[in-house]
Order: C-alpha cells, then structure tokens, then sequence
C-alpha cells in the first residue's frame, strides 16, 4: 500500500530529523560499518555542515551513543509524538536500513530498539515493515 | 470528500493499527479498514474503522464499528421497543463503546461503537478501542445465541 504521508518525502520533515539521523546512523552502524549508499542516505537527514563519516570516527563515539541522542530528541520535545509521527519515523529508518537493497535481521533489531523508545512493540514494527515491502517490492 | 481523501484517511488508519501491531487490510470498495478478532471460547469478532465525518475544526473522525445482530424489517418483525431499551441500559455499563441501531431498508443492524479523532489516535488508544468494541459485540451476540461477526 502506497503511503505518500511515508517513506523518502517523511525523511524530509525537519521537525523529525534528529531521529531520522541517529536512529538511522544506529541501524545502519548493525552491521559493524556504513557503507556508501548509507552514508549518502543519512547525509540527507544529518544537520547542517555535519560529516556522517567523521561522527561515526570520533574518539568516544558508540552505536549506544545514537540511542542516546535519539532518546534525548524525545525528552527534549515539549509535545508527544503523534502516530503519523511515530509511523514516520519507523518507516523513515527502514527506509535507511533498506539503502543497501535489503533489511538484515541485525537491522530488525536495531529498529525494534528504536521502536520500543518510540512505545512501539516490536509487532508493530514488523507491521510497518510489511507496508514498507509493499510499498517498494524488491 | 473525494474518494482520494477517504483513501488517505483509511491509510492513516492503516498506519496506526500498524503501529498497534494490529493487521487488518483496507477495504477501498466497501469504505473501511477491517480487522478479525480471536475472542476466548473460540468466538471471533471483525472490527471495521471507517470515516465518519469533521469536527469543527476539520479534524476527521473515524468510528470503530463490529456488528453485532441483524434483524430483518416487516409487520411482524424487526426491533422490538423492548431490545431498543435494552440496548439503552446497556450502554449505560459498557466501557469505552456504545451500541446503536443502524437503519437500512430492509433491515436493522445493532452495532457497538466508538469515535475517535484521527490525528490525535494513539496506538494504544487504537487496539484499547478495537478491543472494547470487539467485546462488547460479540457479548451481546454470545447472548442472542451467535457469532455470526
């Protein structure tokens, strides 16, 4: 089912960049190192002047710490995501983890993680995985 | 509202029941979003979300809805005045949905019930909702002797 409100124009909303970012810079970091298609996907979310590469480089950087700045971005805002926010986001991230032309179960993972910070069990991201396949068949 | 907004609509609902962990499909012809229900005692209850007009300020609402009885018009059939006031005290001790009685031509249908306002649906108020309208029908079936729904 095509979802227009879904998908690459959602990983457009500036308002939810931050979790595009680091939630995404998390699941793409599952498989021990961001390859190029990643890298140019996240650079589409990232913040001004910021160099994907060089972040994942830094001394002290984990892919905990992605987790963290995602949780940081929920507690900083004054409103609860909405649904249509919430579906955004899980759909946006297995957009970024979709980049290298398929979802890993390590990735699954990572999205569940992100999912349960978001109050999304996992079934439903799994659901929402679904939507994503159907949307963009193989 | 066109068909193309209606369609939207029942996406966004889609995408909640999603987000609920719920599966269910679009129903583009009939004008709803449908979702089956495993109850104890092997009863099953469908579920059907569909558009159901604006609030003041152009906010959709959508209504959850499962049928629960059918009773065919004529002279001496159809809804008794007393199942009406029946129906009436129940929805005074039914949580979370109300039952009311949908007019057709030829037949009436009793149906639990319950609005929301889309934007503001949460995924937990989603399956509590879907839940509770699911139960509350197929109680009152169970107690008129059927699952047909």
């Amino acid at each position: 089912m095509m979802d227009p409100s879904s998908g690459g124009e959602a990983m457009d909303d500036p308002l939810l960049g931050g979790f595009f970012f680091w939630g995404g810079l998390f699941i793409a970091l599952a498989d021990g190192h961001l390859d190029a298609a990643e890298i140019e996907r996240l650079q589409t979310v990232a913040p001004a002047h910021t160099d994907v590469a060089a972040i994942v480089a830094a001394p002290g950087f984990d892919d905990d710490s992605c987790v963290t700045r995602f949780g940081e971005g929920l507690a900083a805002r004054r409103k609860k995501l909405s649904a249509v926010e919430r579906h955004r986001i899980i759909y946006g991230l297995i957009d970024v983890a979709a980049a290298d032309g398929h979802v890993d179960p390590s990735e699954v993972e990572r999205i569940h993680c992100l999912g349960n910070e978001l109050g999304i069990p996992a079934p439903g991201c799994d659901l929402v995985l679904s939507q994503y396949r159907e949307d963009n068949p193989a | 509202m066109t068909t193309e907004t209606q369609l939207d609509i029942l996406k966004q609902v889609a995408n909640v029941a999603a987000l609920a962990g719920l599966k269910g499909a679009v129903d583009e012809s009939a004008g709803h979003f449908a979702m089956g229900f495993n109850l104890p005692g092997e009863r099953t209850q469908s579920v059907y979300i569909r558009h159901s007009g604006q609030t003041g300020t152009e906010k959709q609402i959508v209504t959850f809805f499962s049928p629960c009885l059918v009773v065919k018009k004529g002279l001496l059939s159809g809804l008794s005045k007393d199942m009406a006031l029946d129906l009436l005290r129940r929805n005074e001790n039914v949580l979370f949905a109300r039952f009311g009685i949908w007019e057709g031509a030829k037949q009436s249908m009793v149906v639990a019930s319950v609005d929301h306002i889309l934007d503001t649906l949460d995924p937990e108020e989603f399956e509590a909702s879907a839940w509770y309208v699911a139960y509350a029908a197929d109680a009152y079936e169970q107690e008129h002797g059927k699952d047909e729904f």
